[in-house]
């Protein structure tokens, strides 16, 4: 049963030591982000589930290499083989100060909304107290100094997905289009269909605690819980 | 032995100088895009010490779109004025289109330099068909004016030589003079900052092929991001970075600012030993 559930962005710059010095806007975010998991542990959880892109759906190892070297090589910092995927290493390094069993499941990123909802429903129905940690962000179109410059209907769908994060709107989630999202170069969409099914059993109240795109992605931090009858 | 145009390189450093025809290029903002203010920039690099000219019809990042028609308005034409000016000189047209290529071509230029790494295959082919020179870019598989976003490497500088001595040896197999083949790493084209540093600390990697290295180092991002300073202020950053990828062996520079860069070039030979010091007394009375 899952218990308490957050997201927060898959950036690769909120891996330790991305930014080189420290960068107030990303400081920002992950200040945020470190609150949402440390409410979704603070419920009392015999476990965290991190769900987050993936070449392929399936669970990572927990102590597999970071990124970092790949994403950032620098003298001490190579690349490593076997290195997790970018959004399962962000979900790790937030949850590094909480001594909590974590199972890193990846969701391949193009997994279409049943094969998500299939996946969700396997993590909603485990048994104990599960936390789950969603991985994922938004559009990358959003202005002509964003990574994928301008597509006019990026601004549209990324409010919409911020709405249905901070309303916990299930059924929006589910309904969200995968190839307008991979056109958007919306990343989160497969997991959040995951977080969708997976939380499907109960009916929660959404509080974000970051919406922004301070460089030109669409970023939330968000935090489900139980609503209380 | 790298040939350019009529030159026979040897040893030197060579400085290409950046000449856009663009509105919309990030350092300058469309300051040389009329015809005059750029003859007058071409007179102020060549005096400052430039070999070669690199002349541009689109700016790299994205932006509104310009056609083959427009790009070979904006160049072809301003090729043959300054072959016309300067016989000697080495031109090259900053391209990646096959069609532009040979317009600038017919017009005079000496090097086509694919900046966007072999997108259209068609540009060796025009190398190889005028007997020009061809700059062989890693562009980390990204189409043409795109960003690089969230990309990663098992390793870049691999990837980087793979890349472009996979370019280098098609060149070749197509027609393409061996001896007028560059490669570039393609400094934050589909890279980081800390791929560009990376590419930057092992550039003699590179220079290991047997290639001769060309470096585009000139104000962009990843100076800039390490150093934390807009685009106006990397001058110095960029001169540093290129000292070091002159200490490990790169032949050209790609540059906005040729006369601090000529004094960096000369100044690494000398310590290297391969330019004779201008005038050492001290002491030696």
């Amino acid at each position: 049963m899952i218990v308490a559930a957050c997201c927060v962005p898959q950036a690769p710059l909120l891996l330790p030591g991305l930014t080189g010095g420290p960068v107030p806007e990303v400081e920002e975010l992950r200040a945020a982000a470190l609150t949402a998991v440390e409410t979704v542990v603070g419920r009392g959880v015999d476990e965290i589930v991190v769900v987050g892109g993936a070449p392929h759906t399936r669970p990572y190892p927990s102590d597999a290499p970071t990124p970092a070297g790949r994403l950032a090589p620098a003298p001490g910092r190579p690349p490593q083989p076997g290195a997790l995927p970018v959004p399962l290493a962000v979900g790790r390094s937030l949850l590094s100060g909480h001594p909590v069993p974590l199972i890193l499941q990846g969701v391949d990123e193009h997994a279409s909304p049943g094969d998500g909802r299939d996946l969700g429903l396997e993590i909603g129905a485990r048994p104990g107290r599960t936390g789950l940690v969603v991985v994922g962000d938004g559009g990358a179109r959003r202005g002509e100094k964003a990574p994928g410059y301008v597509d006019p209907r990026a601004l549209d769908v990324d409010a919409s997905i911020g709405d249905a994060l901070t309303r916990a709107d299930l059924a929006a989630l589910v309904a969200l289009d995968p190839g307008l999202c991979d056109d958007l170069l919306i990343r989160g969409r497969a997991a959040w269909q995951v977080m969708a099914a997976a939380a499907r059993a109960r009916s929660w109240t959404g509080h974000t605690l970051y919406g922004d795109a301070p460089f030109g992605v669409a970023y939330w931090v968000v935090t489900w819980l139980p609503t209380t009858p | 032995m790298l040939r350019l145009g009529r030159r026979a390189v040897g040893e030197d450093l060579l400085i290409m100088a950046i000449v856009n025809r663009t509105p919309d290029s990030f350092y300058d903002r469309g300051a040389t895009f009329a015809r005059e203010e750029a003859l007058r920039r071409v007179d102020e690099v060549v005096a400052e010490g430039a070999d070669i000219v690199d002349i541009g019809g689109v700016k790299a990042a994205p932006g509104s779109e310009v056609d083959a028609r427009e790009e070979i308005d904006r160049t072809a034409s301003f090729v043959a004025e300054v072959r016309e000016r300067y016989p000697e000189l080495i031109i090259s047209v900053d391209t990646w289109r096959g069609e532009v290529g040979r317009e600038a071509c017919r017009a005079g230029a000496d090097l086509l330099n694919d900046a966007w790494g072999g997108a259209d295959p068609e540009l060796a082919e025009v190398a190889a068909e005028f007997g020009v020179g061809l700059v062989c870019t890693h562009a980390g598989g990204l189409p043409p004016r795109t960003r690089p976003h969230r990309i990663e490497y098992d390793d870049v500088v691999a990837d980087v030589i793979a890349g472009t001595t996979a370019l280098a040896r098609r060149a070749v197999s197509v027609g393409v003079d061996p001896e007028r083949i560059l490669i570039d790493p393609g400094h934050d084209f589909g890279k980081n900052t800390w791929h560009s540093l990376e590419v930057t600390r092992r550039l003699e990697e590179m220079v290991a092929t047997g290639w001769p290295v060309l470096v585009s180092l000139s104000n962009k991002d990843f100076v800039g991001e390490a150093l934390g300073v807009p685009v106006d202020q990397r001058v110095v950053g960029t001169l540093a970075v290129t000292a070091v990828c002159a200490w490990q062996g790169a032949r050209v520079f790609r540059a906005h600012n040729v006369a601090p860069t000529r004094q960096v070039l000369d100044m690494v030979a000398v310590t290297r030993g391969v330019r004779e010091p201008v005038r050492t007394v001290r002491g030696l009375a």
